[in-house]
C-alpha cells in the first residue's frame, strides 16, 4: 500500500506541474496576456507597455516565464492584484473559506440526500418512489445551475421574501461566514445538481449488490430485510459513491463559481469572474492555480479512499 | 467487487418486463397503457428534440421577428401568449421622428415596417425590447451547432486515443491514460474563462473549449472495448491474413466500439450544452450579436427585481428541456444498446 500511495503522490505532483504548464501554455498560446490590461490605443505609451511587460517578465521565453512563475509560486508569491496592488495570495486566503464552506455544505447535503434516495430508489424498485427518485435525478442532471438559482431567488427571495437573495451576511463590508440563512439558497441550488450523480450511482450499485449471490443467500437463510439492506448491500454499494465523492468535492468547489456569481458571495469563483471583467491577469492565474490544486488533491484522495476500502489495492 | 458484477444482472432503467405476461385478453385501462408506452419509448424527449432541431434549422423563416431588433419603448413587455389586446396596437408615433429629415423618415418607415406591435411579443420582450421568442428560436441553432461540432471533435479525438491506447498497449497506453488523468485535473470552467478572456471568445474558440471537455470520457470506455475485441479470434485471423495495424484498427476494431461511442455521445451532449450555456451566462461564451440561451438568462435576471421573470425564465427552460431530452434519450439508448455501460454517471 505504501508503494502504491507513494507512486500516486508523485503522480499528483507531476500532474499539478503538468496541469499548470498546460494552462500556462494555453494562456500564452492563445494571446498576449499583456493585452488584457494594457490595450494599446487607450493613451498608454509604448514605453509604459514595455515597462509592464518587463515587470511581469512577459518579454522572456515561454519556458523561462513558466519556470520563473513556478519558482515564485513555490515561495508563496502569487503576484499582486492589478487594481489594488494587494498580494494575490492574501486575497485568495481571504476568499477561500467562503468557497470551501459553500462547496462543503453542498457536498455533504447532496451526498447524504443523493445516497439516501438512491438506496430508497433501488430497494423500492419500480414503485412510485423509484420513478420519483429517478425523475429527480434526471432533473438534477439537466437543470442549468444558474437558472435554478435564479428561480430560487425569484420564489424565495422576491415572492415569498423568506431568505436573502445574495451576499454573505448583513454587512456589505464584512462578509460573514456564520449567518447561515445566506447559505440556504446557494447550497440548495448546488445540491439539486449534485445529488443526481450520487443517486444514480448509488441506485445502480445497490441494484447490482441486491442481485448478488451473497445477498440472496443472506435472504434465504432468513436474515431480516433491513439487515440485508443496510449491513450487506449498503456497505458494498457505498464504495462507488464514496470513491466518486472526492472528485465530486472538487467539482463542487469549481461549481461554486457560477453560484457565487449569481448570489454575489465573496468566494474564489466570484473573484475569478471579477478578475476577468477587471482584466486582472495575476488574480485569474492565482485562482486557476488554486482550482488545479483542489483537483489534483482530490484525485490523490480518490486513490487514498480506494486504498483504504479496497484490500486488493492495499496489499498490492 | 468482482463477485457483485455478475453478467446476469437485469438492465436497470426504462426497459422493464411487461407486467402482463402473455395474457392478451386482459386489456389494461388507457392511462396505464399510455404510461407503459411512455416508459418503454422515449416519445416525449424525441418530440422535444425534433422540435428543437426543426426550429434550429428553420430559425430564419419561422422566427416571428429579427432576434436583434430593438425597440426601447417596447422593453420588458409581459408575454401576450399570442392573445391580442387592442390597447397594444401601436403604430410608430410620427412625433417621435423628425419627419423633416430623410433620416427621420427612413426611421419612421423602418419602424412602421418592421415595427412589431406589442401584441407580437408572445413570450414578452427583454430589457432592450427584443422579442424573447425570436431570440430563443435563434438560440436553439447556436446551442445545437456548438455542442454538435464540439461533440464531433470529441468523438474523433477520444475514440482515436482509446483505440490507439487499447490496441498498442504498453507505454503508448500508459502515456495516453496519464494524459487523460492530468487533463481531468484541469479546472475547465476557469480555463475556458481564461482563454475566453485572453483572446476574446468567438464561435470557434467556444467550440474548441467545449471540445476540450468532450473527449476524455470516450477514451477509457473505447479502450476497454478495444482490449476485449483485440483478443478475439477474428482479429488474430485477420492479422494472419496479413492485415496491417492500421487496417486492423480501422476496419476490424473501430466498428466494434460503435455502440459504446454512440451511447457515450448521447449521454455527453447534454453536459456540453449545459457547459456552453454556462459560459455564455458568465459572459465568456459566444459574443454578441448572436443570441444564445445562456446569455439571455444572464441579461434577463437583472430585471428580476422589477418583477420581470419571463426574459430569464424561458431561455433557461429551453436549455433545461433540451438537455433533459438528450439525457433521457441517452439513458434509453444505453439500456437498449449496452447495459454494461450503465455504471457511467
Amino acid at each position: 500500500m505504501r508503494r502504491f500511495l507513494i507512486r500516486r503522490f508523485l503522480f499528483m505532483i507531476l500532474s499539478a506541474i503538468a496541469a499548470t504548464a498546460i494552462v500556462f501554455s494555453l494562456s500564452r498560446a492563445v494571446g498576449d496576456p499583456l493585452l488584457l490590461f494594457a490595450t494599446s490605443g487607450y493613451g498608454i505609451s509604448d514605453e509604459a507597455v514595455a515597462e509592464i511587460r518587463k515587470e511581469l517578465a512577459l518579454d522572456r521565453a515561454y519556458p523561462i516565464q513558466y519556470l520563473l512563475w513556478l519558482g515564485r509560486v513555490l515561495r508563496g508569491d502569487l503576484g499582486e492584484t492589478l487594481a489594488f496592488k494587494l498580494p494575490v495570495a492574501r486575497t485568495i486566503t481571504e476568499k477561500i473559506p467562503h468557497s470551501l464552506q459553500l462547496g462543503t455544505f453542498a457536498w455533504i447535503f447532496s451526498g447524504v440526500i443523493g445516497v439516501g434516495l438512491g438506496v430508497l430508489s433501488a430497494v423500492r424498485r419500480a414503485t412510485l418512489a423509484d420513478y420519483g427518485g429517478r425523475f429527480l435525478a434526471l432533473i438534477g442532471q439537466s437543470v442549468p445551475v444558474f437558472w435554478f438559482a435564479i428561480i430560487l431567488i425569484q420564489v424565495f427571495a422576491i415572492w415569498l421574501d423568506w431568505l436573502p437573495a445574495g451576499l454573505a451576511g448583513d454587512s456589505t463590508q464584512e462578509p460573514s461566514l456564520w449567518q447561515l440563512e445566506y447559505l440556504v439558497l446557494p447550497v440548495t441550488a448546488m445540491t439539486l445538481g449534485g445529488l443526481a450523480g450520487y443517486l444514480r450511482l448509488t441506485r445502480s450499485a445497490m441494484l447490482e449488490v441486491l442481485d448478488s449471490e451473497y445477498v440472496k443467500l443472506a435472504r434465504a437463510k432468513g436474515v431480516s430485510t433491513s439487515f440485508v439492506i443496510w449491513k450487506h448491500a449498503f456497505r458494498n454499494a457505498l464504495i462507488q459513491p464514496l470513491t466518486a465523492s472526492t472528485l465530486a468535492f472538487a467539482g463542487f468547489i469549481e461549481g461554486a463559481l457560477v453560484v457565487e456569481t449569481i448570489f454575489s458571495r465573496p468566494g474564489i469563483g466570484l473573484m475569478a469572474i471579477e478578475a476577468v471583467h477587471g482584466n486582472d491577469f495575476p488574480t485569474l492565474q492565482g485562482a486557476v492555480l488554486m482550482f488545479i490544486i483542489v483537483y489534483v488533491v482530490a484525485t490523490f484522495a480518490t486513490d487514498l479512499v480506494y486504498a483504504l476500502i479496497d484490500p486488493r489495492i492495499r496489499f498490492d | 467487487m468482482d463477485q457483485t458484477r455478475l453478467p446476469n444482472v437485469e438492465p436497470v432503467g426504462a426497459v422493464d418486463v411487461a407486467p402482463t405476461t402473455g395474457l392478451r385478453a386482459t386489456r389494461r385501462p388507457l392511462p396505464s397503457q399510455i404510461w407503459y408506452v411512455l416508459r418503454r419509448w422515449p416519445i416525449i424527449p424525441i418530440i422535444i428534440l425534433l422540435i428543437v432541431s426543426f426550429v434550429a434549422f428553420t430559425a430564419d423563416w419561422i422566427s416571428p421577428a429579427d432576434p436583434n431588433f430593438q425597440r426601447l419603448d417596447f422593453n420588458l413587455l409581459e408575454p401576450t401568449w399570442g392573445q391580442a389586446h387592442p390597447a397594444n396596437e401601436l403604430a410608430p408615433n410620427e412625433a417621435d421622428f423628425d419627419m423633416t429629415t430623410d433620416a427621420g423618415q427612413i426611421g419612421y418607415t423602418l419602424a412602421a415596417k418592421k415595427g412589431f406591435s406589442r401584441n407580437d411579443y408572445i413570450l414578452g420582450s427583454d430589457g432592450l425590447g427584443r422579442d424573447v421568442l425570436s431570440r430563443i428560436v435563434h438560440g436553439a441553432r447556436v446551442s445545437l451547432k456548438v455542442s454538435g461540432y464540439a461533440l464531433l471533435s470529441g468523438v474523433i479525438i477520444g475514440t482515436a486515443m482509446g483505440v490507439l491506447g487499447g490496441y498498442y498497449g504498453g507505454w503508448i497506453d500508459e502515456v495516453l491514460m496519464r494524459f487523460v488523468d492530468i487533463w481531468n485535473a484541469l479546472p475547465f470552467l476557469l480555463v475556458a474563462i481564461m482563454v475566453g478572456a485572453t483572446i476574446g471568445a468567438t464561435e470557434t474558440t467556444v467550440i474548441i473549449i467545449i471540445a476540450m471537455i468532450a473527449w476524455p470520457p470516450f477514451v477509457r470506455q473505447v479502450r476497454a472495448d478495444v482490449l476485449t475485441i483485440r483478443s478475439l479470434d477474428y482479429i488474430s485471423a485477420a492479422r494472419i491474413m496479413g492485415a496491417s495495424n492500421l487496417r486492423l484498427m480501422m476496419k476490424h476494431i473501430l466498428p466494434g466500439t460503435f455502440s459504446t461511442v454512440l451511447v457515450i455521445a448521447t449521454l455527453r451532449v447534454g453536459g456540453l450544452i449545459l457547459t456552453e450555456s454556462t459560459l455564455s451566462f458568465l459572459g465568456v461564451g459566444i459574443p454578441d450579436p448572436i443570441p444564445t440561451w445562456g446569455k439571455m438568462v444572464d441579461e434577463g435576471y437583472q430585471y428580476l427585481i422589477n418583477g420581470v421573470w419571463w426574459s430569464s425564465f424561458f431561455p433557461g427552460l429551453s436549455i433545461f428541456l433540451l438537455v433533459m431530452s438528450m439525457n433521457f434519450f441517452g439513458d434509453w439508448l444505453r439500456d437498449r444498446l449496452d447495459p454494461k455501460l450503465r455504471q457511467l454517471d
